[in-house]
Protein backbone atom coordinates (compact mmCIF):
# COMPACT_ATOMS: atom_id res chain seq x y z
CA UNK A 1 0.00 0.00 0.00
CA UNK A 2 3.14 2.52 0.99
CA UNK A 3 4.48 1.72 -2.32
CA UNK A 4 2.31 3.35 -4.90
CA UNK A 5 1.91 6.28 -2.40
CA UNK A 6 5.87 6.67 -2.34
CA UNK A 7 5.66 7.04 -6.45
CA UNK A 8 2.77 9.63 -6.84
CA UNK A 9 4.69 12.29 -4.92
CA UNK A 10 7.91 11.84 -6.88
CA UNK A 11 5.90 11.88 -10.29
CA UNK A 12 4.07 15.07 -8.65
CA UNK A 13 7.20 16.76 -7.99
CA UNK A 14 8.61 15.78 -11.85
CA UNK A 15 5.72 17.86 -13.02
CA UNK A 16 6.35 21.08 -11.12
CA UNK A 17 10.29 21.00 -12.38
CA UNK A 18 10.06 20.70 -15.88
CA UNK A 19 9.56 23.98 -16.92
CA UNK A 20 12.54 25.78 -14.88
CA UNK A 21 15.19 22.77 -15.95
CA UNK A 22 14.32 23.27 -19.38
CA UNK A 23 15.03 26.57 -19.38
CA UNK A 24 18.73 26.36 -17.70
CA UNK A 25 18.78 23.81 -20.57
CA UNK A 26 17.92 26.17 -23.09
CA UNK A 27 20.56 28.68 -21.56
CA UNK A 28 23.41 25.94 -22.14
CA UNK A 29 22.44 25.47 -25.93
CA UNK A 30 22.53 29.22 -26.22
CA UNK A 31 26.18 29.32 -25.13
CA UNK A 32 27.01 27.33 -28.62
CA UNK A 33 27.31 30.95 -29.88
CA UNK A 34 30.12 31.78 -28.30
CA UNK A 35 32.15 28.95 -30.29
CA UNK A 36 30.50 29.97 -32.68
CA UNK A 37 30.44 33.26 -33.72
CA UNK A 38 33.02 33.99 -35.92
CA UNK A 39 33.42 31.02 -37.53
CA UNK A 40 33.69 30.05 -41.17
CA UNK A 41 32.36 26.63 -42.69
CA UNK A 42 35.37 24.30 -43.32
CA UNK A 43 34.45 20.82 -43.53
CA UNK A 44 36.90 18.79 -41.07
CA UNK A 45 36.69 21.87 -38.78
CA UNK A 46 33.05 21.51 -38.54
CA UNK A 47 33.09 17.79 -38.13
CA UNK A 48 35.07 17.88 -34.90
CA UNK A 49 32.97 21.40 -33.98
CA UNK A 50 29.65 19.35 -33.77
CA UNK A 51 31.11 16.54 -32.13
CA UNK A 52 32.51 19.38 -29.21
CA UNK A 53 29.76 21.37 -29.34
CA UNK A 54 27.44 17.94 -28.48
CA UNK A 55 29.72 16.82 -25.58
CA UNK A 56 29.91 20.48 -24.32
CA UNK A 57 26.24 20.33 -24.22
CA UNK A 58 25.88 17.14 -22.83
CA UNK A 59 28.18 18.07 -20.24
CA UNK A 60 26.52 20.92 -19.04
CA UNK A 61 23.34 19.98 -18.95
CA UNK A 62 24.40 16.82 -16.49
CA UNK A 63 25.58 19.34 -14.02
CA UNK A 64 22.24 20.53 -14.13
CA UNK A 65 22.25 17.40 -12.03
CA UNK A 66 18.29 16.56 -13.01
CA UNK A 67 17.14 13.40 -11.51
CA UNK A 68 15.51 10.79 -13.29
CA UNK A 69 16.02 12.20 -16.88
CA UNK A 70 17.68 10.87 -19.54
CA UNK A 71 19.21 13.30 -22.13
CA UNK A 72 19.71 13.02 -26.57
CA UNK A 73 21.67 15.33 -27.53
CA UNK A 74 21.31 16.94 -31.54
CA UNK A 75 23.75 19.45 -33.42
CA UNK A 76 23.52 20.42 -36.48
CA UNK A 77 26.32 22.23 -38.56
CA UNK A 78 25.68 23.38 -42.26
CA UNK A 79 27.21 25.50 -44.88
CA UNK A 80 25.35 28.24 -46.31
CA UNK A 81 25.08 28.09 -49.78
CA UNK A 82 21.64 28.64 -51.08
CA UNK A 83 20.41 25.24 -50.62
CA UNK A 84 16.91 24.42 -49.31
CA UNK A 85 16.34 22.58 -46.10
CA UNK A 86 14.08 21.12 -43.38
CA UNK A 87 14.83 19.36 -40.55
CA UNK A 88 11.81 17.85 -38.62
CA UNK A 89 11.21 16.02 -35.51
CA UNK A 90 7.90 14.04 -33.54
CA UNK A 91 8.68 12.21 -30.76
CA UNK A 92 6.38 9.18 -28.96
CA UNK A 93 6.32 9.95 -25.64
CA UNK A 94 4.76 11.09 -22.03
CA UNK A 95 4.06 15.27 -23.00
CA UNK A 96 3.51 15.64 -18.88
CA UNK A 97 7.49 14.89 -18.29
CA UNK A 98 9.30 14.81 -21.55
CA UNK A 99 10.39 17.82 -23.48
CA UNK A 100 13.00 19.30 -25.79
CA UNK A 101 14.56 22.47 -25.42
CA UNK A 102 16.31 24.10 -29.71
CA UNK A 103 18.29 27.09 -30.23
CA UNK A 104 20.13 27.81 -33.94
CA UNK A 105 22.49 30.51 -35.06
CA UNK A 106 23.97 31.70 -38.34
CA UNK A 107 26.38 33.68 -39.06
CA UNK A 108 27.66 34.53 -42.76
CA UNK A 109 28.90 31.00 -43.66
CA UNK A 110 27.44 28.17 -41.74
CA UNK A 111 24.21 27.59 -39.69
CA UNK A 112 24.03 25.50 -36.31
CA UNK A 113 21.18 23.92 -34.60
CA UNK A 114 20.97 22.37 -31.68
CA UNK A 115 18.64 20.03 -29.79
CA UNK A 116 18.10 18.66 -26.25
CA UNK A 117 15.92 16.65 -25.48
CA UNK A 118 14.83 15.27 -22.18
CA UNK A 119 12.56 12.04 -21.50
CA UNK A 120 11.85 10.67 -17.43
CA UNK A 121 12.80 7.31 -16.85
CA UNK A 122 10.35 5.50 -14.84
CA UNK B 1 13.49 -19.78 -25.00
CA UNK B 2 11.31 -17.63 -23.49
CA UNK B 3 13.80 -15.17 -21.49
CA UNK B 4 15.37 -14.98 -25.47
CA UNK B 5 11.79 -13.86 -26.53
CA UNK B 6 11.52 -11.23 -23.43
CA UNK B 7 15.08 -9.95 -24.25
CA UNK B 8 13.97 -9.52 -27.80
CA UNK B 9 10.48 -7.66 -27.02
CA UNK B 10 12.45 -5.02 -24.46
CA UNK B 11 15.82 -3.98 -26.36
CA UNK B 12 16.25 -1.37 -29.73
CA UNK B 13 17.14 -3.76 -32.34
CA UNK B 14 18.65 -1.72 -34.82
CA UNK B 15 17.89 -3.99 -38.17
CA UNK B 16 13.97 -3.67 -37.66
CA UNK B 17 13.92 0.00 -37.04
CA UNK B 18 16.69 0.69 -39.75
CA UNK B 19 13.82 -1.34 -42.61
CA UNK B 20 11.32 0.89 -41.43
CA UNK B 21 12.62 4.57 -41.61
CA UNK B 22 14.42 2.87 -45.29
CA UNK B 23 10.76 1.97 -45.92
CA UNK B 24 9.11 5.55 -44.59
CA UNK B 25 11.68 7.07 -47.04
CA UNK B 26 11.29 5.29 -50.36
CA UNK B 27 7.10 5.11 -49.69
CA UNK B 28 6.93 9.39 -48.86
CA UNK B 29 9.76 10.58 -51.13
CA UNK B 30 10.90 7.43 -53.51
CA UNK B 31 11.91 9.16 -57.03
CA UNK B 32 10.93 12.38 -56.28
CA UNK B 33 12.41 15.83 -56.98
CA UNK B 34 13.46 18.30 -54.85
CA UNK B 35 10.49 21.32 -54.59
CA UNK B 36 10.78 23.54 -51.79
CA UNK B 37 7.21 23.79 -51.27
CA UNK B 38 6.77 19.95 -50.31
CA UNK B 39 9.66 19.41 -48.18
CA UNK B 40 7.59 20.76 -45.54
CA UNK B 41 4.98 17.79 -46.24
CA UNK B 42 7.51 15.12 -46.91
CA UNK B 43 9.25 15.84 -43.25
CA UNK B 44 6.06 15.17 -41.81
CA UNK B 45 5.24 12.04 -43.52
CA UNK B 46 7.99 10.62 -43.12
CA UNK B 47 8.78 11.29 -39.41
CA UNK B 48 4.76 10.37 -39.08
CA UNK B 49 4.62 6.90 -40.54
CA UNK B 50 8.38 6.34 -38.79
CA UNK B 51 6.17 6.85 -35.51
CA UNK B 52 3.37 5.04 -36.91
CA UNK B 53 5.47 1.51 -37.76
CA UNK B 54 7.17 1.64 -34.59
CA UNK B 55 4.71 2.13 -32.75
CA UNK B 56 3.37 -0.97 -33.67
CA UNK B 57 6.24 -2.75 -32.46
CA UNK B 58 4.72 -2.57 -29.58
CA UNK B 59 7.72 -2.39 -27.39
CA UNK B 60 7.97 -0.20 -24.18
CA UNK B 61 9.71 2.40 -25.76
CA UNK B 62 9.68 6.36 -25.72
CA UNK B 63 10.82 7.57 -29.31
CA UNK B 64 12.45 10.51 -30.64
CA UNK B 65 12.24 10.99 -34.73
CA UNK B 66 14.46 13.19 -36.26
CA UNK B 67 14.52 13.88 -39.92
CA UNK B 68 16.96 16.30 -42.16
CA UNK B 69 15.95 16.81 -45.97
CA UNK B 70 18.53 18.76 -47.48
CA UNK B 71 18.61 19.87 -51.60
CA UNK B 72 22.05 19.01 -52.95
CA UNK B 73 24.04 21.97 -54.58
CA UNK B 74 27.46 21.43 -53.11
CA UNK B 75 26.84 22.73 -49.67
CA UNK B 76 28.54 20.70 -46.94
CA UNK B 77 26.49 18.88 -43.38
CA UNK B 78 27.50 17.93 -40.44
CA UNK B 79 25.28 16.43 -37.71
CA UNK B 80 26.00 14.63 -34.69
CA UNK B 81 24.57 13.25 -31.62
CA UNK B 82 25.49 12.79 -27.93
CA UNK B 83 23.26 10.57 -25.68
CA UNK B 84 22.87 10.39 -21.76
CA UNK B 85 20.90 6.76 -21.31
CA UNK B 86 21.20 3.67 -20.30
CA UNK B 87 23.54 1.58 -22.79
CA UNK B 88 21.88 -2.01 -21.95
CA UNK B 89 18.46 -1.09 -23.18
CA UNK B 90 18.18 1.82 -25.65
CA UNK B 91 19.52 2.67 -28.72
CA UNK B 92 19.81 4.38 -31.89
CA UNK B 93 19.20 4.38 -35.63
CA UNK B 94 20.60 7.04 -38.05
CA UNK B 95 19.51 6.61 -42.15
CA UNK B 96 21.23 8.05 -45.20
CA UNK B 97 19.59 8.23 -48.06
CA UNK B 98 19.52 10.29 -51.29
CA UNK B 99 18.56 10.70 -54.82
CA UNK B 100 19.51 12.85 -57.85
CA UNK B 101 18.55 16.16 -55.84
CA UNK B 102 18.22 15.42 -52.29
CA UNK B 103 19.63 14.05 -49.24
CA UNK B 104 18.02 12.83 -46.68
CA UNK B 105 19.19 11.75 -42.95
CA UNK B 106 16.57 10.15 -40.18
CA UNK B 107 17.63 9.29 -36.99
CA UNK B 108 15.12 7.15 -34.74
CA UNK B 109 16.36 7.14 -30.90
CA UNK B 110 14.52 4.78 -28.66
CA UNK B 111 14.62 4.82 -24.86
CA UNK B 112 13.08 2.39 -22.34
CA UNK B 113 10.56 3.18 -20.49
Amino acid sequence: MSEPLKDKPQKAEKKIKIHPEGSRAKEKTEEITHYLRDMQYEPLHSREMTLTLCEVIRTRVKELMIPRYKTVILVHIGQLNGQGMQISSRCLWDPNFDTFVSHSFKNTSLFCSATVYGIYFE
Amino acid sequence: LVKLFCFLQTTFIVEEVSKIIKDSVETVIGENSYKHGRVNQWTTSVVEQCLIQLSKLDKPFKFIVNCIIMQKNGAGLQTASTCFWDNTTDGSCTVRWENDTMYVIISVFGLAI
